[in-house]
């Protein structure tokens, strides 16, 4: 099989999967219960009846939910397809404008804290892998296993306890200092000032004191929930990276390099850990939906304003929009991760022929 | 004969051996030691706790601390001096007299005996709930609060009585919370009556002389309650409270108004807010549903350099852990009012006051094992109920998952093709959508039932384990043996069922151990985030329910059930990890 042919058939698998997916979306936010017409009403109309009544008759017309359920589903797709996502009942703007708003939070939260377990969890791995059954594979092993099975919230809640509780050294809630919000508190690291030599230069002047007052902030706020995360996910990403390190050290070229006299840190992490690594390409690429139901509790218990908390309310109102939207964007992201990395394995691994 | 005893021993044989292997697995026997452990806790909750974990409660105050930590120094997180539960009830319903009460009447200057008299009727029990009221004659007697005037004298003015009991707070710390309970019945008698000659007017304009009955008046009574702190003298009314903000709870001690001296203690000074809304009206047995409990958490102090001033502020001021332990009082103190210049003042009056059942408790902050939650129930109990949840929710789960993943894999495995296409695609649409969101998501379409969510996760659970069925029957399919079957014409039931499935069972064991802690944290991270059984306390509704009360700041409410779902869950991952190299020689060798 060439690589192009191997390219359509993953393309095809990718497509049938999206469409499959988008159905399921559509039918779950079917069966819900839950009218968003009478989300949509604004609260202080819902005193006066007449008004209701007929802000409720055109808001039906409008978004056509008494049209013919076949056409709606494939309103519905085209709508996903060209990426419009409709408003959200309850904030009454736009989803995208909203995921927009919120997704940098998260962001921090997810990003931040993969990469942070990526690196700790690969690099104590590959080390538990080259001890194996010493002391420090076992504490690692055990560690992780302990850090994989506890419950994200109440790590969280322990966190909380240990470092704002008794220590008092991080915040425990929300992504910035409460007090930035009332009256012009807000720092200001950068400032655009007109030159008065030449009236045609703007520059941008850096405050070092507010850069830095804006900057731990933000740090301290996201030092807590990006930890948990950080515990919640390492611990999967050692176990795996021990079992493909444990594999591919018992390879026949890292003998080679060994008998050539390659230094014992170049074996492990040039030799071994590069061929190890493929694994965990697909397991990160798949741990997208993963990592969201991390940050759905991890924003719970922080009361980050990203979209995990933003998510759990919307279910608990059963603002439809916003979770099709979600729910699609992942499956998109997902499908689409792994899709490249199926691509990737070609080229990190040029013994795989397709 | 020798065939089925073999039939019957082969098994048995089997099972020794698998025994004799798995007992030198340290890690595993350790697993199954802690599941051991959690099962004695879940199905021996009786024995381990008399209370229910939700439906009793203030068994203390709210937020109770264990009660060991009452045996610690105070460098190591214990709290020596905490108040338990302590409460003053010996002779609350006056069945023995007016023993261990007192009374304390306002001066009288004229030389004829007081207008008010207290004394015992032990024919006359008050038995009130909030809804109605009973006075029971023949009860088991009540005090009795009488202020009498004969007919032809003026009104004597206001007049008042203190009747209260003493009683020590015998701890050095300050309780949670107080609750004082009285009932009340005040009367004007209306046995005796009195003849009186009315002319009537009638309408015709004549007019006649008729004897008219006419029942001794009433007159009002001003009632509040009151405690009193006996090593400063200080005074704190807790009743009545109005719209549960301050207004006249403190009596300054020095102000002058001798209808409310109290000998040797001090003077008080009564609000001269209006309470008419409080006073009896006349003739009728007039139940004060108001003043059946008064709750430290209802009660509050004047805001004079106290703004806003809170619930804890109440108890802590009326037992500041300076002067605890010390004596204290509490009673009721009672007003007549008869102005001299009032219309009834030459008529004769009598007032009766009925008081019964008056009791004090206190919720002491230290409790049980684990102390108490938000609503005072007990954290131990939730924490013993709990385990048979999480035991309950985590194997259904896991057996419901398994399974399905087990038809899944087998059907798709082996039937190929187009099977195998529509399965599989199917358990990737659920791969690729975020799990979470989509438990909660049918969650609240079905209803947060504790079946429910064993219905949930097992349904999302399968995928996983349905892939690895399928590629060990990919394999299995097409070993000799197989082969063998199908060429006799043995049919596909067959064959999935007596040729391959024996040999993905070892693979069912082992998933089922592993596949039990995911369960028991999606149930505990659903109940977290309040879609947990009402009826129910789980390990994740404890948690969340300590993070919405914030309860959070105590350890003892919060460690405790976290550190069960992780080693719980540990126990059945190292469980699995165990059969796994039980079943799979070849993992022996290579650790």
């Amino acid at each position: 099989m060439g690589l192009r042919q191997y390219i359509m058939k993953r393309v095809i698998y990718s497509l049938v999967l999206l469409v499959l997916v988008m159905s399921l979306n559509y039918f779950i936010f079917m069966i819900m219960p839950g009218d968003p017409v009478t989300l949509f009403i604004h609260p202080y109309k819902k005193g006066n009846a007449t008004e209701v009544a007929i802000q409720t008759a055109a808001l039906r017309k409008l978004w056509g939910i008494d049209d013919p359920p076949v056409i709606r589903f494939f309103r519905y797709l085209g709508n996903m397809l060209t990426w419009n996502f409709g408003i959200s009942f309850t904030d009454r703007e736009s989803v995208s404008v909203l995921i927009a708003e919120k997704l940098p939070y998260t962001l921090v939260l997810i990003g931040g804290s993969t990469v942070f377990a990526i690196i700790f969890g690969v690099v104590l791995g590959a080390f538990a892998a080259h001890k194996r059954g010493g002391r420090f594979d076992t504490f690692s092993v055990v560690s992780s296993l302990i850090f994989y099975s506890l419950p994200t919230f109440w790590l969280g809640l322990v966190l909380i306890f240990i470092f704002y509780t008794n220590l008092g050294w991080f915040p425990h809630a929300m992504a910035k200092p409460p007090e930035w919000d009332v009256g012009g508190k807000f720092p200001a690291p950068f400032a655009l000032t007109s030159s008065s030599a030449s009236s045609l230069g703007v520059f941008v002047t850096v405050n070092p004191s507010e850069l830095w007052r804006y900057l731990s902030g933000y740090a301290m706020h996201s030092f807590l929930p990006v930890l948990t995360l950080t515990l919640f996910q390492y611990g999967g990403f050692l176990l795996l990276a021990r079992a493909t390190m444990i594999e591919a050290l018992t390879e026949d070229y890292i003998v080679t390099a060994r008998a050539k006299g390659v230094a014992e840190q170049s074996v492990i992490f040039k030799h071994a850990l590069k061929n190890a690594s493929l694994p965990l390409i697909t397991s990160v690429a798949l741990s997208f939906g993963f990592m969201l139901s991390g940050a759905i509790i991890t924003e719970g218990v922080y009361s980050w304003p990203g979209l995990g908390r933003w998510i759990f309310n919307a279910i608990t109102i059963k603002d439809f929009n916003i979770l099709q939207a979600i729910f699609y964007i992942i499956a998109v992201c997902v499908i689409l991760a792994n899709f490249i990395a199926d691509l990737l394995y070609g080229i990190i691994d040029p013994r795989i022929k397709y | 004969m020798g065939n089925i005893v073999s039939k019957i021993l082969s098994p048995l044989n089997k099972l020794k051996g698998f025994l004799s292997i798995f007992a030198h697995n340290f890690r595993g026997m350790i697993g199954l030691l802690i599941i051991l452990m959690f099962t004695f806790m879940a199905l021996g909750a009786p024995l381990l706790t008399p209370y229910h974990p939700i439906r009793d409660q203030w068994l203390s105050g709210a937020y109770s601390a264990p009660a060991l930590l009452k045996q610690l120094p105070k460098a190591l997180g214990g709290m020596p001096n905490s108040a338990e539960n302590f409460a003053v009830t010996d002779n609350k319903d006056f069945s023995d007299g007016l023993t261990g009460w007192n009374y304390t009447l306002s001066t009288w200057k004229s030389n004829t005996t007081h207008p008010i008299a207290v004394s015992y009727d032990s024919d006359v029990g008050l038995n009130f709930s909030r809804k109605d009221a009973v006075a029971i004659p023949g009860g088991d007697g009540s005090a009795k609060i009488t202020y009498l005037r004969d007919n032809g004298t003026s009104g004597y003015g206001s007049l008042s009585v203190a009747f209260y009991r003493k009683f020590t707070f015998p701890y050095a710390g300050t309780p949670r919370k107080w609750v004082v309970n009285i009932n009340m019945l005040p009367t004007g008698t209306v046995s005796r009556s009195i003849n009186y000659t009315v002319p009537i007017d009638f309408y015709n304009g004549t007019w006649a002389d008729y004897n008219l009955t006419i029942n001794y008046l009433t007159v009002p009574v001003k009632v509040y309650m009151y405690m009193q702190r006996l090593t400063d003298g200080r005074m704190f009314t807790i009743w009545p409270y109005s719209n549960y903000s301050a207004r006249g709870m403190d009596f300054t001690k020095g102000s002058s108004d001798p209808g409310n001296q109290i000998p040797g203690i001090g003077t008080l000074k009564w609000d001269t807010k209006s309470l008419d809304q409080y006073w009896p009206p006349p003739n009728t047995p007039w139940v004060i549903t108001d003043l059946m409990l008064c709750d430290s958490e209802i009660v509050r102090f004047p805001t004079t350099g106290l703004a806003n001033a809170t619930t804890a502020d109440v108890v802590t001021q009326m037992f500041p852990e300076g002067l605890l332990p010390s004596d204290y009082l509490f009673g009721v103190n009672m007003t007549f009012v008869d102005p001299a210049s009032s219309l009834k003042s030459k008529m004769p009056i009598e007032t009766t006051v009925y008081l019964d059942n008056m009791w004090l408790t206190f919720q002491g902050r230290i409790w049980g094992i684990l102390g108490t939650d938000q609503y005072g129930s007990d954290l131990w109990s939730q924490l013993v109920n709990g385990s048979l949840i999480s035991l309950y929710v985590g194997l259904l789960s896991a057996v419901l998952s398994v399974g399905l993943g087990l038809i899944v894999g087998l059907s798709s495995g082996y039937m190929g093709k187009y099977v195998d296409e529509v399965l599989m695609r199917f358990s990737d649409m659920l791969l690729v959508v975020p799990t979470l969101p989509l438990l909660i998501v049918l969650i609240a379409v079905i209803g947060p039932g504790l079946e429910n969510l064993i219905l949930v996760i097992g349904l999302l659970g399968w995928m996983g384990f349905a892939r690895l069925v399928r590629s060990q029957v990919l394999t299995l399919k097409e070993r000799p043996f197989v082969e063998a079957a199908r060429a006799v014409g043995a049919g596909k039931i067959h064959i999935m069922g007596k040729h391959i499935l024996p040999n993905v069972m070892s693979l069912v064991y082992v998933s089922l151990a592993t596949s039990v802690p995911g369960a028991i944290v999606a149930e505990a991270a659903l109940s977290f985030l309040g879609f947990y059984d009402p009826s129910r306390m789980s390990w994740g509704r404890m948690l969340y329910e300590a993070q919405g009360s914030g309860g959070v700041r105590y350890w003892w409410w919060v460690i405790p059930p976290g550190l069960c779902i992780a080693l719980l869950a540990i126990a059945f991952i190292m469980l699995g990890f165990a059969l796994d190299e039980v079943f799979n020689p070849r993992l022996r060798m290579r650790r």
